[in-house]
């Protein structure tokens, strides 16, 4: 065997592990038994007190529809607050605020204006002026469900330790190709993340959708820039604190993603930079016992995970690359007319170990997409799982690349 | 909260145990696959044996009684493509020295050989049309791959082309032979019936070369001459016409098509006279 198979079987082995671990633990904290029994009970009135902070630029298009959505709620009103922050927008969004102010008079709507200074700083305005038991963070192109932040709130009155509460993020009514296949990713995250939650090893509170206790901001601190990842350094910082972080199942909110090829690799650049920053930061969590699953499972798992669709791509690639040559040579030799030559049905194709690993994995990966659709009641789409995995085979080398590059040079990247 | 930590052995043993199934589906697959090329080279083996059985018969019958009634009954064709097929397969899942591969693959040339010098000899003795095409290779050779590709569509093509594919890197005394029998120094290198051609040749050339060799050996069928109809479509060729074509031949007459028109040959005293 060489170097290059053997790392490749460790690859593998590893990859598959921690699908199987997704797996084993999911027969441990059920998730479809929990959704059944939650659903068949009416939901007791919450008691504790929430204010709901949307940090906003330039976002004319969907702060009214945010807002809508908050205060179309179920959540007691008396008991809702609501902060937006204008983080110096150029365009129209601060007189909408005012004008959506004005005509809603009898709401609690604190609206403030800043300087443009990133995500963090305001939202770490807004935190000035909660006064309630527990803030919520949503972005400003995100819209929840009716019943979400009484769902949510309900989880901090049964969890007296519960410190931070990820919602359930899908995506805002997909459009584009690029948002279907999104789609699928986001509910493959539904079910990943909430065993994660469940294993105390929640890699990330998501900043479109959360809600944290109060106490929490007291303890430590507020939003750092953590470049432009502010959401990913804090849930780190509250495992730093050994403090309790859980993942939603119901509290359920549509975002809006991108629509293009190039705003989503933007967006992914954007997210793998700051995940690998962080994590040199954060680097004491890795295989740290310490830190419980999150230290040995989680962190180590998302590194794996940020690489495997690459690596998986160029294994993929390789098994399968005589076949790829060959069809290759095929064009190069004989032009157009390889096309009459082109034999349709089953081509002989090499059945190798790596091929059927390979197989199992996605098995595994196409299950917890399932799951997460039936968790979060969403439509089955065969052909944009299909899409999902063809697209994402050869979209994701492409901002993993950019990301080592921008890491390597040490640049930072923008923020939109 | 339970820290679960045991799951993680569970894991270590469910994860190991979906491996070593796949090593061992992957293991049984390839074998299987050994085992449908015996049962291919049986085949054929057979079938060459009774090919060569009727030829040593020839001296008492004649060539109708030998001939396979098709090409199929000769061996080779469909066998021995899908042995080759099988071969290239396997050749990329097990290593290069792998000691089965080697020897099916020295099985699967000397079968062609003597395939070849069968078609050889009924081609002379009873005028059996087949377009033996010799393919010498070598796997670091660059541009065989690209010769392998037109031999493959050669062969689908035109369905009295018979390609033999040899190896020159097999360690075999037979191949050794046929090199120094046609001079090949060069690779790719092609021998379609008796011309060499050392380097490669792209589909259009060889297209154009098989067609060539066919109307020149369709003229066999009429007992004409095959050395008369090749010095036509040399002089022909010569005298700048693009397209020659043997259309029949009749009472010692060759008639030809060049470029539309008609051209009629006959042999006298041994030499080649233009009638027409």
């Amino acid at each position: 065997m060489s170097l290059g198979e053997f790392l490749t079987y460790v690859f593998l082995f590893a990859l598959l592990y921690t699908q199987v671990i997704f797996l084993i633990f999911s027969f441990e904290f059920d998730p479809f038994s929990k959704t059944n029994k939650k659903s068949n009970k009416k939901l007791p009135k919450p008691n504790l007190s929430l204010s709901v902070i949307v940090a906003c630029w330039n976002e004319q298009e969907t702060i009214e529809d945010t807002l809508n959505s908050i205060f179309a709620s179920d959540f007691p009103k008396r008991k809702l607050k609501v902060i937006v922050v204008d983080d110096g927008s150029t365009d129209k969004t601060w007189l909408k605020l005012q004008n959506y102010k004005k005509r809603n008079p009898a709401l609690s709507l604190l609206t403030l204006r800043k300087e443009n200074g990133g995500k963090h700083t305001a939202v770490n305005l807004a935190l000035e002026h909660v006064d309630t038991d527990l803030f919520a963070t949503i972005d400003a192109d995100t819209k929840l469900k009716k019943d979400s932040l009484k769902k949510a709130v309900i989880e901090f009155e049964k969890d007296k330790e519960l410190a931070a509460l990820g919602g359930v993020v899908l995506v805002k009514d997909p459009k584009t190709f690029i948002q279907k296949i999104q789609s699928i990713e986001y509910q493959m995250f539904v079910f990943t993340k909430y065993i994660l939650g469940e294993m105390s090893g929640a890699l990330v509170v998501p900043g479109a959708f959360s809600v944290y206790r109060t106490s929490v901001m007291k303890k430590i601190g507020k939003f750092k820039k953590a470049h432009l990842l502010e959401d990913l350094e804090y849930t780190f910082r509250m495992h730093k604190h050994k403090m309790k972080v859980r993942q939603s199942l119901d509290a359920i909110s549509y975002t809006t993603t991108p629509a293009t090829v190039g705003a989503l690799v933007k967006q992914r650049v954007r997210w793998g930079y700051g995940l690998l920053k962080n994590l040199v930061d954060y680097k004491e969590f890795i295989f740290n016992r310490k830190y419980s699953h999150f230290g040995v499972f989680t962190v180590p798992m998302t590194l794996l995970a940020y690489f495997s669709i690459p690596i998986s791509t160029v294994i993929l690639f390789f098994s399968l690359y005589d076949n790829f040559y060959r069809l290759f040579l095929k064009f190069k030799v004989l032009g157009v007319q390889a096309l009459g030559g082109i034999h349709f049905g089953l081509p002989e194709i090499n059945i190798n170990s790596f091929l059927l690993i390979m197989l199992f994995v996605y098995l595994l990966v196409i299950l917890f997409i399932i799951n997460g659709q039936r968790i979060a009641q969403e439509k089955t789409y065969f052909s944009r799982v299909f899409g999902f995995f063809v697209t994402y085979m050869f979209l994701t080398p492409v901002w993993v690349f950019k990301v080592l590059y921008a890491v390597a040079v040490s640049r930072d990247v923008k923020w939109r | 909260m339970e820290k679960h930590y045991d799951k993680y052995i569970i894991t270590f043993f469910i994860t190991a145990t979906i491996f070593l199934s796949a090593f061992y589906i992957s293991e049984k697959i390839l074998n299987s696959k050994i085992q449908q090329l015996r049962l291919l080279h049986e085949k054929i083996s057979l079938n060459i044996l009774s090919t060569e059985t009727r030829l040593s018969f020839l001296k008492q019958v004649s060539c109708s009684a030998v001939k396979p009634a098709s090409a199929q009954e000769l061996g080779i064709t469909d066998e021995l493509n899908r042995m080759a097929k099988r071969i290239k397969l396997l050749e990329s899942e097990l290593s290069e020295d792998d000691e089965n591969l080697e020897i099916l693959r020295r099985k699967y040339v000397l079968l062609q050989v003597k395939d070849y010098l069968l078609v050889q000899e009924l081609a002379k003795k009873c005028k059996y049309n087949i377009a033996t095409v010799l393919y010498f290779y070598t796997n670091s050779c660059k541009e065989c791959k690209e010769q392998s590709i037109v031999l493959d569509e050669i062969k689908d093509r035109y369905r009295y082309v018979r390609v033999y594919w040899i190896d020159e890197t097999l360690p075999d005394p037979t191949v050794r032979t046929l090199l120094k029998l046609f001079k090949i120094k060069e690779f790719p290198a092609l021998v379609v019936g008796s011309d060499v051609y050392q380097g490669y040749v792209d589909y259009e050339k060889l297209s154009s070369i098989i067609e060539r060799w066919a109307k020149i050996h369709n003229a066999l069928k009429d007992d004409a001459d095959q050395e008369v109809i090749l010095k036509i479509f040399e002089q022909l060729e010569k005298e700048g016409v693009k397209e020659v074509d043997f259309v029949k031949y009749e009472n010692g007459k060759y008639y030809f098509k060049a470029d539309k028109t008609e051209a009629v040959f006959t042999v006298k005293d041994g030499k080649l006279k233009r009638l027409k």
